[in-house]
C-alpha cells in the first residue's frame, strides 16, 4: 500500500468525506509533513475505488458543480488495519533491538 | 480576474486527462485546486501542475497496464526492434530507388530488401492482431529469407554494419516465443497505438544516429530525459523497449570498427551510449521511486 493511499484510507475512517476535506484531513494526520497534490489525491481515490477499498456514497451539487463523497468499505478498513498491524510489528522489531542493545552495553 | 486566470490555467492542465474523465470530474478537481491555492495567486503551483500531468497520464493508462510483468517488457522490446528493422530496411529501399532514378540500374539486392520489408510489415501486423506464434515464424523468416535469396548465404546488401540484423531476429524470436500463451496487452487498438509510437521512436533513433546529427547532443539528452520521464509515468515497460532501440547502433558501430580495424566512430557511439544510460537510469528511478513510496 502506498503512503498516500494509507493516509487517504485513514482520513476516511470516521466517515465519508469529499475530495477537499480528504486533502485537509490527510495533511492534518501527517502533521503537516506532507500535503497531497490534487492530481495525486484523485489518482489515489480512483485507484482505491477501483480496488473497492473506497466507494462513492453520493454526490452533492455545490455552485452548480458536482462533488463526490467517498467512504471506506469493509475491505478498505480491513486492508488499512492489516497494514497498520504490519507496520506496528516492524516498529516492535526495532524497539526491542534498541532496548536490548542498551541493556547489553550497560552490563 | 486573477482567479479567472488561475482557473483557466488549471483547466489547460486538466487536458492531460481523458476527455470523458474531464467532462465527468473536471469541475470537481478544479474546485479542489482553487480551494487549495492561496488567494491572489495567478499561476498554478509547480507541484500541483506536475501532479495533474502525472495524474492525467496515469488515468489515460488505466488500471489494467499497471502490472509490470516481464513478458510485457519482452513483448514491447520485440515490437520496438521490429520497428527499428523496418525503418532501416525502408531506408535501404529508398537508397536503392534513388540510385535507380539516377540511372544506376536496379540493384541486385532490391528484391531482398522488398521481401524483408514485406515480412517485417506482416510481422508487425501479426503482433498487433495478437497472433504471437505467427509473429515468431515471420520473425525467423525475416532473418532467413534475405539470406536464402542471395547467392552466397549472406544478404548481398548486408554491409558489415548490418550483421546485427540476425541478432535482432534472435532476440525477437526469443521474446515472441516466451510470450506465447501469455495474456494480451489490452485491446488491438491499444497495441496499434503502441506500435505506431514505437515506429516513431525507431525513426527518431535512426535519425539521431545519422551522420551528421542535426541536433546538439545536449538538447537531445534533455529531450530524451523528459520523454523518458513521461514515458515512465505512463508505462515503464515501454521505456525499456525504447531504450533497446539504442543497442543496434552501438553494436553496428562496434562491429564496423572491429571488421575494418578503424577507430570506433566515437561520436555516434558515445551519444547512443549516453542516451542508453540516461533512459535506463530514468526507467530504474521511476521504478525505485514507486517502490519507495510504499510503506
Amino acid at each position: 500500500m502506498s503512503e498516500p493511499a494509507y493516509f487517504v484510507l485513514a482520513a476516511l475512517m470516521p466517515g465519508p468525506l469529499h475530495g477537499y476535506a480528504i486533502a485537509k484531513e490527510v495533511s492534518k494526520l501527517g502533521g503537516g509533513r506532507f500535503t497531497l497534490a490534487v492530481g495525486t489525491l484523485y489518482s489515489v481515490l480512483d485507484r482505491l475505488t477501483h480496488e473497492a477499498y473506497v466507494t462513492v456514497t453520493g454526490e452533492e451539487i455545490v455552485n452548480g458543480r458536482a462533488r463526490r463523497y467517498f467512504a471506506l468499505t469493509d475491505a478498505g478498513r480491513a486492508a488499512l488495519e492489516y497494514e497498520a498491524e504490519r507496520m506496528a510489528q516492524a516498529v516492535r522489531v526495532v524497539k526491542l533491538r534498541s532496548t536490548g542493545e542498551v541493556g547489553a552495553s550497560s552490563t | 480576474m486573477s482567479a479567472a486566470g488561475l482557473e483557466r490555467r488549471y483547466r489547460l492542465l486538466l487536458v492531460a486527462y481523458p476527455a470523458a474523465y474531464r467532462r465527468r470530474h473536471g469541475d470537481e478537481l478544479l474546485d479542489v485546486l482553487l480551494a487549495s491555492s492561496r488567494p491572489g495567486t495567478r499561476w498554478p503551483e509547480p507541484r500541483q501542475a506536475l501532479a495533474l500531468v502525472r495524474g492525467g497520464l496515469r488515468t489515460r493508462r488505466g488500471f489494467t497496464a499497471v502490472a509490470q510483468r516481464w513478458w510485457r517488457v519482452a513483448d514491447l522490446t520485440a515490437l520496438a526492434l521490429t520497428a527499428y528493422a523496418l525503418v532501416i530496411v525502408a531506408g535501404q529501399i529508398r537508397q536503392s530507388y534513388r540510385d535507380f532514378l539516377h540511372g544506376a540500374g536496379l540493384a541486385p539486392w532490391f528484391a531482398q530488401e522488398v521481401a524483408t520489408a514485406g515480412l517485417l510489415l506482416l510481422l508487425l501486423s501479426a503482433v498487433v492482431a495478437g497472433y504471437r506464434r505467427t509473429a515468431a515464424g515471420l520473425g525467423v523468416a525475416a532473418g532467413v529469407v534475405p539470406a536464402l535469396m542471395s547467392a552466397h548465404g549472406l544478404p548481398d546488401s548486408v554491409d558489415d554494419s548490418d550483421w546485427w540484423a540476425p541478432v535482432i531476429v534472435a532476440v525477437l524470436f526469443g521474446t515472441l516465443l516466451l510470450s506465447v500463451g501469455r495474456p494480451h496487452d489490452g485491446s488491438a487498438g491499444r497495441r496499434l497505438r503502441l506500435t505506431l509510437g514505437l515506429l516513431v521512436a525507431a525513426t527518431a533513433a535512426v535519425w539521431t544516429m545519422a551522420d551528421p546529427v542535426p541536433v546538439r547532443p545536449l538538447y537531445l539528452v534533455v529531450g530524451v530525459l523528459c520523454l523518458a520521464y513521461l514515458g515512465a509515468v505512463v508505462d515503464p515497460a515501454a521505456v525499456v523497449a525504447v531504450a533497446s532501440l539504442l543497442l543496434p547502433p552501438v553494436l553496428a558501430a562496434t562491429s564496423h570498427a572491429l571488421i575494418h580495424s578503424v577507430e570506433l566512430e566515437r561520436w555516434a557511439t558515445l551519444t547512443a551510449l549516453r542516451l542508453l544510460v540516461v533512459v535506463t537510469c530514468v526507467g530504474f528511478a521511476a521504478t525505485v521511486v514507486r517502490a519507495e513510496s510504499r510503506i
